[in-house]
């Protein structure tokens, strides 16, 4: 006699359904967000608080270049200026360094670590031969 | 010896009795997880974020904030091409070096690859004049020679990925390939936007009627990391609380949790945004598509992506919500190679490259692509 019982469920998790209702809930609520921020309304609101915190941030940048200029300390520009310097100053160190290499002959090999052969083949022709 | 049950009063008192055994069951597992939450959120919170980039290295040419790297090979026998890493602006180039067993690097390595890498280095104010001219027909053109004075070799693969892949393309389109005189040989892109149409919520948020972006890059140079971040996060608001959620389900599992820390970390270890580059990727590409239109110009030159003829591969991820698939579908049909594919794979934008998605999916149709062009 056929059983005509149907076939076997999973045994309920609880803890499983609730996972799937998290990334059921994530991927709703992202768009209705995403739906919202889309917006021409959702664009200007954010263009007006980035002018916002923009405006502010520079006033406070001018206000602490003013402070340290009144104290005689330097500014964030006059170090901006000297790692200007200090950079350039560097590059060309690197640069007369690699000069005298290629000098005395160390061209391309200032590693100590040994060189592997370059001879590697593909798989595909390894399992050829 | 147990007896199997008979009769339909026994058949039908069976689902009952499994589907609450399933019940007890599920609620003792989570009882014992629960447990172990509590031991594990008091080390999760104790101890410091975890190590990355990792892969012995050494550095090979510095200019500025940029550092190339040159990783330490682990195999006696490598590939005649080596293979150069371009990585973004705005994010740190760990991401392909999490850790040991999760490190796309280390993963090259020990597949026969001889990997080179541009870190950009975080950005100094002084940084806020660097445009993309600096980074295409300077930087990246001294790392392929430097690249190539270290290796001996002629020609060189570029692997890059999300705006390092525009990197990437668009040096491969204004200057000759080792068929011409030049370096390249292969180009491999990952998740790279060419049509600026299709970056949805960004596209509407730049916006000229309400994006300025000149008052923003006049007033602090280079755009704060925070403002990046903030924008990233707020394209899938609801994802940050969630994956708390997750956090706390998978908290008894050392794997998830130092893997989620990894990414993380990573996630909110943003760069800020060289100013003037800024500026012009906003309006020139975001705003006016000018790479998509054919109108795009670098050093006074145009970019045309169909003099890229070197064997080309993109990668996209099907669920990437930072770079939509509407925004990267154009670019294989861009470029002038013979030899060229798109492939897409399950994942999205930092899973395409990162954990156990692209260990399973990328790392080895990478390897298998690199291989066969390398010899």
């Amino acid at each position: 006699m056929a059983d005509d019982r149907p076939p076997p469920q999973p045994p309920a998790d609880p803890f499983a359904a609730w996972r799937e209702w998290v990334t059921q809930s994530e991927h709703q609520m992202n768009k209705v967000f995403n739906d919202m921020m889309g917006t021409e309304q959702f664009a200007r609101a954010s263009g007006g608080w980035i002018e916002a915190m923009t405006m502010f941030q520079q006033t406070m940048n001018e206000g602490a270049q003013r402070y340290f200029q009144a104290v005689n300390l330097p500014t964030r520009n006059d170090l901006s200026e000297l790692a200007e310097r200090l950079t350039a100053v560097e590059e060309r160190l690197l640069r007369i360094e690699g000069l005298l290499a290629q000098a005395i002959g160390r061209k391309g090999d200032a590693s100590p670590a040994p060189r592997p052969a370059r001879t590697r083949r593909p798989p595909s022709e390894q399992k050829a031969e | 010896m147990t007896t199997p049950p008979a009769g339909p009063a026994a058949r039908s008192a069976t689902p009952v009795l499994d589907a609450t055994a399933g019940v007890a069951q599920s609620v003792r597992r989570e009882m014992e997880r629960t447990f172990r939450r509590s031991v594990k959120g008091l080390e999760y919170i104790s101890t410091g974020d975890p190590g990355v980039g990792l892969t012995p290295k050494d550095t090979v040419h510095s200019r500025g904030t940029l550092r190339l790297y040159h990783y330490r090979a682990r195999v006696d026998e490598v590939y005649r091409t080596p293979i150069l890493l371009v990585m973004s602006l705005i994010s740190k180039p760990y991401i392909l070096d999490l850790a040991p067993g999760h490190s796309l690097i280390e993963f090259l390595l020990d597949r026969g690859f001889d990997v080179y890498m541009i870190d950009w280095g975080t950005p100094r104010p002084e940084d806020s004049r660097l445009r993309l001219e600096d980074y295409v027909l300077d930087f990246i053109p001294e790392c392929v020679e430097v690249v190539h004075e270290r290796s001996g070799e002629p020609d060189v693969s570029i692997v890059a990925y999300c705006m390092g892949g525009l990197l990437g393309a668009l040096y491969a389109a204004l200057h000759p390939d080792v068929s011409s005189g030049g370096r390249l040989r292969n180009l491999a892109c990952f998740t790279t936007p060419v049509n600026y149409d299709g970056m949805g919520l960004f596209r509407t948020w730049t916006d000229p009627a309400h994006f300025d972006v000149d008052r923003i890059v006049d007033r602090l140079g280079n755009v704060p990391p925070q403002m990046l971040y903030a924008s990233f996060n707020a394209l899938r608001p609801a994802s940050q609380v969630a994956g708390r959620v997750r956090l706390w389900d998978n908290l008894w599992n050392d794997e998830f949790v130092t893997s989620y820390r990894r990414l993380q970390r990573w996630a909110a270890d943003q760069i800020p945004f060289p100013g003037e580059c800024f500026r012009q990727t906003t309006k020139e590409l975001q705003q006016q598509n000018l790479l998509m239109k054919g109108e795009f110009r670098l050093g006074g030159r145009l970019v045309d992506l169909s003099n890229i003829k070197v064997p080309f591969i993109h990668v996209v991820a099907e669920h990437d919500h930072i770079v939509p698939y509407e925004a990267a579908r154009d670019l294989v049909g861009m470029v002038g190679s013979e030899d060229r594919q798109e492939l897409m794979l399950k994942g999205g934008h930092v899973s395409l490259v990162a954990g156990g998605n692209a260990v399973r999916r990328l790392w080895p149709r990478l390897e298998g692509w690199l291989a066969e062009r390398s010899v």
